[in-house]
């Protein structure tokens, strides 16, 4: 699953991690295009945090290479720094600092023209929506409003690449679809992003290409409709008036692959042809159930990422 | 400089994250002094007297009066009582007259030991001073002459004790609890990516907990100078000793809260950490008067060398030489500032 590219904006090649006898990271190689939006996806613990803290630099790497812009953060670490904006998973915002006081401590810290970090925590204020509110306190905001302002903190030093862990983890919808929007912007302006998020329906809106890391792995490497493409299969769920009886036999001969009981007599079935497989499960089920509802849809990146990486619990990771 | 001046702006408005530890870093210090200040013993003892009208009660009621500390100050207030009145009281002198000679009869109720002996001194005295008058010429005086023209009392020694102790409660309290806090709450992250130089990350914390330092220290001067009338000869010299101080505690915070990481462990090693070197730092009396282990500790203690630096800056007197002192209180700054850069690239720096 090699994808490497040397005028990448992210390329890792073979990159090994290993944290207290875990293999957190196996053999991993991608490469992030520049002005890409691209998705690192995986259940619990399957390594991309780490993947994104070695890229970064704040991980040391067992093996293998990291290329940030043609730099090895673990060499040149000031000067990847500089090329790269992150937004952690916990905004790591100080509470009782206003918006613009936290953007003059991440410039005090990070900009190279503090001449020039004025106009831009004003500009990224009304830019994120936040200026109004920029004298509050961070604690009176909202969990949006937060995800928005460490936005505009990691672009306030003018990064090349920005990495986006869980955008809108614990926001809500209309907060959704504003950073959506802040983040395809990014995409235009040029500038590479990296995204991390459980939330596959966020994946397939925002990002350009996709990796799924499973086990410390690479599993899947292309464009959310590649990927869904790939499966060659269609979902059905459908409805009865009472529970259908051993399913798997009742279904034989209709190309159905796979089963999965829900709550009620609700089932999804896994077929590989839906338009030809629909009328003949409606005339299979029609001679002994009522079929209250009955639904052919295309997979989604949740059914991809489900076949991928299986239906198990998955904990873990690098604490 | 733009970005150190931005960066001290920056810890100053952080310190609005734990308004309750700065002050109790600031003003504890002032309240153990305040306190301590009313159970302090004050050099002139209250003795209840009752006058028995014979020759002797007078005269020693009279020596009792006269009876002096080394510059002047009066050890012995006799205060008159009736006979009805004295039996309410914790401590009665009565002079009775048995055939020759008169006995002074010191009635005690719910006296420590501690305090009959700060009695039993003075009385010694009233003694001698009657054992003069009587023999004259025949007698040996012993005449006390004091180099200082006023009392060191004891209250204002143990507020100047305090003082290290004040600049260094503020600056390790503050400076761990708030790196313990950046770890809480993951804002240490910002820190881990940046590339200001960590000198400069340093410094600028490092001038946020002086000033709250010498906020504690001065404090502390003002209650020791109102309640004792005792104020420091020089205040630049003092302000010059809270800030070696603080350098020493401000990076002694910054280590603590660098390796221990979480606030409460923070706050109880701030604590312990503090207290040791006040009780070890001659803060109850020159370590030489305690000799032995304590005298041994003492000279690992920065409070030490501060307390003998602060004492000629009070008093007029040397404890020791000041310049041996100041020159240990400055390689231990040298030796705690270079240790808190070192934990700070090893604790935030450093790649896992």
């Amino acid at each position: 699953m090699k994808d490497l590219n040397s005028n990448a904006a992210i390329s890792i090649s073979n990159l090994c991690k290993t944290y207290k006898d875990f293999e957190v990271l196996k053999d991993l190689s991608f490469s992030v295009n520049a002005g890409e939006i691209f998705g690192l996806l995986g259940p619990n613990g399957a390594g991309k945090t780490t993947a994104i803290n070695l890229a970064i630099g704040l991980y040391k790497k067992d093996l293998g290479e990291i290329s940030i812009l043609g730099l090895d953060p673990s060499i040149h670490k000031k000067k990847v720094r500089k090329l790269i904006g992150l937004v952690p998973q916990d905004t790591n915002l100080y509470e009782d600092l206003s918006a613009s006081e936290n953007l003059w401590h991440h410039a005090a810290l990070y900009c190279d023209d503090l001449t020039k970090a004025r106009a831009g925590i004003e500009e990224l204020l009304k830019l994120m929506e936040l200026w109004g509110r920029h004298k509050e306190p961070v604690r009176n905001y909202s969990g949006g409003m937060k995800r928005r302002l460490a936005l505009a903190r990691a672009l306030l030093h003018d990064p090349s690449i920005i990495f986006f862990d869980e955008p809108t983890l614990g926001v809500d919808v209309q907060g959704k679809h504003v950073l959506w929007n802040h983040v395809k912007n990014l995409g235009k302006l040029g500038k590479t992003v990296v995204v991390t998020t459980n939330d596959m329906a966020e994946a397939d809106i925002l990002t350009d290409r996709i990796g799924i890391l499973d086990r410390g792995a690479l599993v899947a490497l292309d464009t959310p409709e590649n990927l869904k493409a790939s499966l060659r299969k269609d979902i059905v769920t459908l409805n009865t008036d009472s529970t259908v009886e051993d399913p798997e036999n009742f279904f034989s001969g209709l190309n159905v692959s796979s089963i999965t009981k829900y709550e009620g007599n609700c089932l999804r079935l896994e077929v590989t042809d839906g338009q030809k497989a629909g009328p003949e499960l409606i005339n299979r089920l029609s001679t002994k159930y009522q079929i209250s509802s009955f639904q052919i849809a295309r997979p989604t990146l949740d059914d991809v990422f489900l076949h991928l990486t299986g239906k198990g619990l998955r904990e873990g990771g690098i604490s | 400089m733009k970005r150190l001046f931005l960066l001290i702006v920056c810890e100053f408005r952080m310190s609005r994250t734990s308004i309750p530890i700065h002050l109790l870093a600031i003003l504890q210090p002032t309240l153990l002094f305040l306190l301590m200040a009313i159970i302090l013993v004050h050099p002139t003892f209250d003795m209840n007297v009752i006058d028995s009208n014979i020759p002797e009660s007078s005269r020693f009621i009279s020596a009792m009066d006269s009876v002096r500390s080394p510059i002047g100050e009066p050890y012995i207030k006799p205060i008159l009582v009736d006979e009805k009145t004295a039996t309410t009281l914790r401590q009665v002198i009565t002079i009775e007259k048995d055939q020759k000679k008169a006995i002074a009869h010191q009635r005690f109720a719910l006296i420590d030991a501690n305090l009959v002996k700060n009695y039993r001194n003075r009385l010694t005295a009233t003694l001698l001073h009657l054992w003069n008058e009587d023999l004259g010429s025949k007698s040996v005086t012993i005449r006390e002459h004091p180099t200082v023209g006023r009392d060191l009392p004891y209250t204002a020694y143990f507020g100047l004790g305090l003082l290290p102790m004040a600049v260094m409660l503020a600056t390790i309290l503050i400076g761990s609890t708030f790196v313990a806090q950046e770890f809480e709450d993951k804002t240490v992250l910002e820190l881990k990516m940046a590339f200001a130089p960590i000198f400069l990350i340093l410094c600028a914390r490092l001038v946020r907990l002086l000033v709250f330092g010498c906020i504690a220290g001065f404090v502390l001067v003002a209650a020791i100078g109102l309640s004792t009338n005792v104020w420091p000869l020089s205040f630049l010299n003092i302000g010059a000793i809270f800030l070696i101080v603080g350098i020493i505690g401000g990076s002694l915070g910054t280590i603590i809260g660098l390796m221990a990481k979480r606030l409460l462990p923070c706050f109880i090693s701030s604590l312990v950490v503090t207290i040791t070197c006040w009780v070890f730092g001659s803060s109850f009396g020159p370590a030489e008067s305690f000799g032995g282990n304590y005298e041994l500790i003492s000279k690992f203690v920065p409070n030490t060398y501060a307390v003998k630096m602060l004492f000629p800056n009070y008093f007029g007197l040397n404890l020791g030489s000041a310049v041996s002192s100041a020159v240990i209180l400055a390689l231990f700054c040298a030796l705690f500032l270079w240790l808190s850069h070192f934990v700070y690239k090893q604790q935030i720096m450093k790649e896992r």
